[in-house]
């Protein structure tokens, strides 16, 4: 007979996290990427060494996760880890079970690069690039070089900061009344339904950090909000060009995630992020870039501070502490969360964008370390996602969409990066099928 | 490595085309250059993973999970309902409705959508939830004959295409015999002997038969207009009626040939001397078409 596990065993889900496992669907992985690509050739026996050091200090990491009578919950991890080579499309859907021999993260690899990806219920971008960093330093060690200290970076055999895994929202949590708005439907990239696909789709633009630093300070804002400005400019194009009436138009809404450990002061490497919604609405006219950049601006800073981002903290904690939500069983819940994940979530933003920073790395790996990459996956709703992260001089703005052909989208932001005096180089992932074609 | 003419935007070498625009590169070799390293792996992974990953769709697990809870939520309900009214309230037969309604939703999502599949599972719900209303007090009597029914139904309306293709005829044998055998059971079960089904109800099946093979074998050497498909369907129909007022007059032993029917006699005859004349007359106008061309 199966043992049952020990209750004291039993790791809930961080309140940001109940919201991914039952909303996991075949065009919403909920799974994130990130990726280095090394100078030096990448050994797999070596990166599975590299990795069972490494989760030493991730104890967190180390679970598998499981369906319980009322929440789904995470025990302590014990199977042999695998690395995989890299597959033809990031994001692929990791299997509660089968995914990654039980754990909720999936390390691939190829002759030059170090790639992880995550479930979003156990960690989000701030975490995942903590453990990319520290897998990446202890390989590059286990490969004879050497690597310099970083507070980012954990080295294995030190001792685990018991505050790295626990769940920060119930923490900072205070109970706020009136949590929940109500945001009318945003305006979304159409698809005919045939032109889906499973393989997430990227094109991905390295772009020169100086380049967008000199562009941004003309409009006297910081990268991410020139970049969310772009998206909104482009989606609007869009909209205009296929929305024949002014009176259909749809409010144009970005998410962007919003890492609050600074704002809080949190050292969890588990998901402690949140998320602020920008937007204009068409139906008030036209806006030219000028204006968007300002509607940016004013909503992401009034929106970044300790008491407007408690409501949203509060609306995590609250759910998961209300008794009839509490006690009842998870069947009942799951279809609950899906509503919620729909009115709250994706249907009132077009698209989302994440910028994980400028990635700094420590003498040994900086020269070692010749690119870095961040997926999102995108969803059925939001067909492309964007995720960016800076490293080596170059910020690399990666789209992933299910649209299997249409690439109007990321033209319309990347040819206007262009037009602005910004040069972009583009990669993608397209070319094995589609460009064949032309 | 070159640069898109129409999005300004700079290429990965040994790109062919732009993948924002497809516009093609034109350049020479040396300047398309030649891909070193790609951003993914062309090869893709074992099908396991993608099959895994085809499964899901959140929809559809939303609105099975919902349909499942509620069915939950319906029978807890009554068993408490049941429980709280000291058996004077019996849950059975509503929690079987709740069941098998649900059934019929969930039969959408679990079952291929394809005509023989869904009917088959309907009909053999439904059955199943006329049984289970009838059964109430351990009797079946009403349920019966409308199970004969649906069973009647299902024969003639799907197994012919269950039935792989060469096959299908013994589909269409086995259906007319199963229309006739449902005849004899009806008058059995009604009569308690054998009553009108020898006498009035076979005849005329077999009348309403032939009317169809004539039909058919018109369907299947010529190319008959859709008027001439619905006045053969009418008279069909007809004959039908015809034969059942002539058969009824038979075995009551009367003289007359027919009653009611004589107008429906005269109609079906104009219709078939109209079918006859169209087919007759068009074969001899074609043929002197061609003759005179």
């Amino acid at each position: 007979m199966k043992n049952s596990p020990h209750l004291g065993e039993l790791i809930p889900l961080d309140n940001s996290a109940i919201i991914y496992p039952p909303t996991v669907a075949r065009y919403n992985t909920h799974v994130f990427r990130l990726s280095m690509d090394l100078t030096v050739e990448v050994n797999p026996q070596r990166l599975l060494t590299a990795l069972e050091h490494v989760l030493e200090q991730f104890p967190y990491f180390a679970v598998s996760l499981h369906r319980g009578f009322y929440w789904y919950y995470y025990l302590p991890h014990h199977a042999p880890l695998q690395v995989y080579p890299d597959s033809a499309s990031p994001c692929r859907y990791i299997h509660r079970k089968r995914g990654a021999n039980g754990y909720q993260f999936k390390v691939r690899y190829t002759s030059s690069r170090i790639a992880v990806e995550y479930f979003h219920a156990l960690t989000d971008g701030t975490g995942g690039l903590v453990f990319l960093k520290s897998l990446v330093a202890e390989y590059l060690k286990l490969s004879g070089y050497s690597v310099a200290a970083d507070n980012q970076i954990k080295v294995p055999g030190d001792s685990v900061d018991p505050e790295e895994g626990e769940d920060s929202f119930r923490r900072f949590y205070r109970p706020l009344k009136s949590v929940f708005g109500s945001e009318s439907k945003a305006f979304h990239l159409r698809s005919s339904g045939d032109d889906l696909t499973d393989d997430v789709q990227v094109i991905s633009a390295r772009i020169a950090i100086e380049d967008l630093k000199r562009v941004s300070a003309k409009y006297q804002v910081t990268i991410t909000e020139y970049l969310v400005a772009q998206l909104i400019d482009a989606i609007q194009r869009i909209q205009e060009s296929t929305v024949s009436r002014v009176s259909r138009y749809k409010p144009i809404r970005v998410s962007v995630p919003v890492n609050i450990r600074k704002v809080f002061g949190s050292k969890s490497l588990r998901n402690f992020t949140l998320f602020i919604v920008v937007g204009i609405d068409p139906k008030l006219g036209h806006y030219e870039f000028e204006e968007i950049v300002k509607q940016v601006m004013h909503q992401m800073r009034s929106g970044v501070n300790a008491k407007s981002l408690s409501i949203q903290v509060a609306r995590n904690v609250m759910g998961r502490k209300h008794p009839f939500i509490r006690y009842a069983p998870l069947i009942f819940k799951n279809p609950f969360m899906k509503l919620l994940s729909d009115s709250y979530g994706d249907s009132i933003y077009s698209t989302v964008i994440s910028n994980i920073g400028y990635v700094t790395l420590p003498e040994g790996m900086q020269e070692r370390v010749k690119r870095v990459d961040f997926h999102l996956s995108p969803n059925k709703t939001n067909k492309v996602s964007c995720g960016a992260i800076g490293a080596n001089g170059s910020l690399i703005f990666n789209f992933s969409s299910i649209l299997e052909k249409n690439t109007d989208f990321e033209r319309e932001v990347l040819t206007e990066l262009v037009k602005q005096g910004i040069p972009v180089e583009v990669h993608t992932n397209r070319n094995h099928r589609f460009v064949k074609e032309q | 490595m070159a640069y898109c003419v129409r999005c300004g935007v700079k290429l990965e070498e040994g790109s062919t085309a732009c993948p924002l625009c497809h516009t093609e590169v034109i350049a020479p070799a040396d300047v398309i250059g030649v891909q070193r390293e790609s951003l993914f792996p062309s090869e893709t992974e074992g099908e396991a993973e993608r099959i895994s990953h085809q499964r899901l769709d959140k929809n559809r697990k939303g609105v099975i999970e919902l349909v499942i809870a509620f069915m939950a939520i319906a029978v807890v309900t009554l068993l408490i309902t049941a429980f709280a009214l000291d058996g004077t309230f019996v849950p059975w037969i509503s929690i079987a409705s709740v069941i098998i309604g649900g059934a019929y939703i969930l039969v959408l999502f679990f079952v291929r959508p394809t005509f023989p599949k869904i009917a088959s599972w309907y009909i053999g719900l439904t059955m199943l939830l006329l049984v289970a209303i009838d059964a109430h007090d351990l009797i079946l009597t009403w349920s019966v004959p409308s199970v004969m029914s649906l069973l009647l139904l299902w024969i003639v309306g799907v197994l012919p295409w269950v039935l792989p293709k060469h096959l299908r005829l013994r589909g269409v044998i086995g259906a007319i015999v199963a229309i006739a055998g449902y005849l004899v059971a009806l008058d059995i079960m009604l009569s308690g002997q054998i009553v009108w089904s020898l006498a009035i109800a076979l005849p005329t099946y077999a009348v309403v038969l032939g009317s169809l093979l004539l039909f058919y074998l018109r369907l299947h050497f010529g190319k008959p207009t859709v008027t001439d498909s619905v006045l053969s369907v009418i008279l069909t129909a007809c004959w039908g009626v015809v034969a059942g007022d002539f058969f009824h007059l038979r075995s009551l032993r009367s003289t007359q040939m027919l009653s009611w029917s004589t107008s429906v006699l005269v109609v079906a005859l104009c219709l078939l001397i109209f079918l006859t004349l169209n087919v007759t007359l068009r074969r001899v106008r074609n043929y002197f078409n061609n003759r005179l061309n």
